[in-house]
Formats: C-alpha cells, sequence, structure tokens
C-alpha cells in the first residue's frame, strides 16, 4: 500500500512539473497535438538565401518526385539510400550513398565527410509507406545537418517514371 | 551468500547512485528536446498520435524525480517499482521494434543500432536491451533491500 502511494506520489509531482515546465520552456510543445505536421510536397528549388531559411524554418521537407528529380539532376548535394545493403544492391538512384539506418554506426562514418561538405542531402526509402526515410532525415537533423528533402515516393515511385538506377554495392559511391 | 552481498547497504548505494545517474543523464536529454523525443516514440507505433506529445512531456519527469528519489531517498519503494515495471516496458518496447525490423528488411539482430529514444542517440541494440534488464536488476535489488529494512522494523 506505501508503495502505490510513493508511485501516485512520484507521478503526480512528475506531470504537475512537467506540464509547467513545459508551458514555460521555449522548446515545449502542445501536449495535445500531433507532432508530424511537417509535409510540404514539391518544395521549390532553393537558393542560398532560400537554403538558410529553411534551416532556421523547415529544416526537413518531403518533397514529390519531380523535385528529387530536379535535386539529383542538378546535384543539389548528397542523395542517401535508407534502404538495406540489399535493397541498395539490387537497384538505387544513380550517385546515391548508401545509409542504412537500422545500421547507422557502421554506415555513418564512412560518410560523415561528405555529409558535412553537402549543401543539401536528399533521404530516400522503398514506398510511400517506408517511414525510414523520414527517421533518416530526423537523426540527420539531429546530428546537425540542414536542410535535408524527403523524397517520400522513395525508390518505387523513381522506378514508376522510368527513371535510370544503378546497381552494385559500392555503398559510399556518388 | 549472494543475497547477502548484492543486499550489502554498500551495492544498494552504488546500485542507487548510478541508477540515478543514468536516469537524469537520460531525462534531461528528452525534457531539452520534447518534440523529438514524440519523434522517437512515434517509431515505435505503439501509441496513438493524439498522445505522442503528452507521453513525451510527461516520461522524462518521471525519470527525473525517480532519480532524484534514488538520491535522497525519499519514495525509494515506489521509484524502484516505477524504474523496473518501465524498464521492463522500454525493454519490450525495444526488441518488439527490433523484431519488426529484422521481419520487414532481414538484418541481423546482432547489426542492429537505431536511436530507441533512450536519451543516448543512436546505439547498438542488443546491448541496450541487456542494459534495460540490468536496470531492472537493479531496481528490484533497491526493492528488495528496503523490504528487508521493513521486515526488520
Amino acid at each position: 500500500m506505501q508503495t502505490i502511494k510513493q508511485i501516485i506520489s512520484i507521478l503526480v509531482v512528475s506531470f504537475i512539473v512537467g506540464l509547467i515546465f513545459n508551458v514555460f520552456s521555449p522548446r515545449g510543445i502542445g501536449v495535445v497535438k500531433n507532432p508530424w505536421s511537417t509535409n510540404t510536397i514539391g518544395a521549390p528549388a532553393y537558393q542560398s538565401e532560400q537554403s538558410v531559411q529553411w534551416k532556421q524554418e523547415e529544416p526537413i521537407l518531403f518533397v514529390d518526385f519531380d523535385r528529387a528529380c530536379q535535386f539529383v539532376d542538378d546535384k543539389e548535394g548528397v542523395v542517401l539510400d535508407a534502404r538495406t545493403p540489399e535493397d541498395f544492391a539490387e537497384g538505387h538512384i544513380p550517385g546515391a550513398c548508401l545509409l542504412f539506418f537500422y545500421n547507422m554506426n557502421e554506415y555513418y562514418p564512412k560518410l560523415e565527410d561528405r555529409l558535412q561538405e553537402s549543401p543539401a542531402i536528399l533521404t530516400y526509402c522503398s514506398d510511400i509507406d517506408c517511414e525510414d526515410s523520414e527517421f533518416l532525415a530526423n537523426e540527420l537533423f539531429n546530428l546537425g545537418y540542414a536542410p535535408i528533402l524527403v523524397y517520400k515516393g522513395g525508390f518505387e515511385d523513381w522506378e514508376n517514371h522510368q527513371m535510370p538506377e544503378e546497381k552494385g554495392r559500392k555503398e559510399t559511391q556518388g | 551468500m549472494i543475497k547477502r552481498l548484492l543486499l550489502h547497504p554498500v551495492i544498494v548505494w552504488g546500485c542507487r547512485l548510478i541508477v540515478a545517474g543514468v536516469l537524469i543523464y537520460a531525462s534531461v536529454q528528452k525534457i531539452w528536446m520534447p518534440l523529438e523525443f514524440a519523434r522517437l516514440i512515434k517509431e515505435y507505433h505503439l501509441l496513438p498520435d493524439q498522445i505522442l506529445n503528452l507521453v513525451a512531456v510527461l516520461l522524462p519527469w518521471v525519470e527525473i524525480v525517480c532519480g532524484f528519489c534514488f538520491l535522497s531517498g525519499l519514495w525509494l519503494m515506489g521509484a524502484a517499482t516505477l524504474l523496473s515495471g518501465l524498464n521492463m516496458v522500454f525493454a519490450f518496447a525495444i526488441a518488439y521494434r527490433a523484431w519488426m525490423i529484422i521481419y520487414t528488411t532481414g538484418v541481423d539482430f546482432f547489426d542492429l543500432s537505431f536511436d530507441c529514444g533512450c536519451g543516448f542517440g543512436v546505439v547498438y541494440i542488443p546491448t541496450k536491451i541487456l542494459e534495460n534488464l540490468i536496470l531492472v536488476s537493479i531496481g528490484l535489488i533497491i526493492l528488495s533491500s528496503r523490504w528487508k529494512i521493513h521486515a526488520k522494523n
């Protein structure tokens, strides 16, 4: 009984302090709001000024095929494939580098220098239902990278548009 | 013999300090970036979107209050029970997510690493699950030591 009272006391104190802190914190968030509101399909090609603005306001942007295609054609930055090494070997966007999201400890160090030099990053995974490109973008943003574009349609969308693809396991090419 | 050794006051104090340090450090990271923590919780697909932010705001404070309870000795049994219970849930959630990733990608369990939302960034998952189970055990050791004191009294 005493343990239950103590648990309730801890929870009550935590909830009160947590909610008050959240109200006054500059990083406080709405407690009933869905955090997944970032959704900019078909983002415009950014120029240098826009790039700075993106870093501050929309560091992660969801983009459609046209914008992804433009990013690749204009070589605006590093393209990252968040899928498995096997999927990558079977086919990927030309010039893309493999950064398998669930084994970042192995793949990230190989790409770190290139990512730091890159003015922007495009991530993609298998298809529109896949979330790994989004997770990878969040992880890279936490590591200090921006702007990051997430090609939501993924490799399936790329293939559906009859776009060229590369095969093989040269994981850090591009 | 082992039980007596585990419940020795010095060992229990050591456990309390270690757990307090881990909880306070990890919770400060989450309190500082609540939106990011909400994103990481979402990756588990275990909670509805409507309560993600609420959990992201409150859970780190439960951890930090427990951490201070371990340091001060206040509400120790409650904190130890919460520590064991929460870490059991965390271990299950991480194992579940690991299983989902293995199922969909075919990656080997012993090659798996991701940010589990534990406050330490990208971590090696087999070790992380083991760490959570160790924290469950430490909570039980602290709880047993308090029961022993209560039984004596």
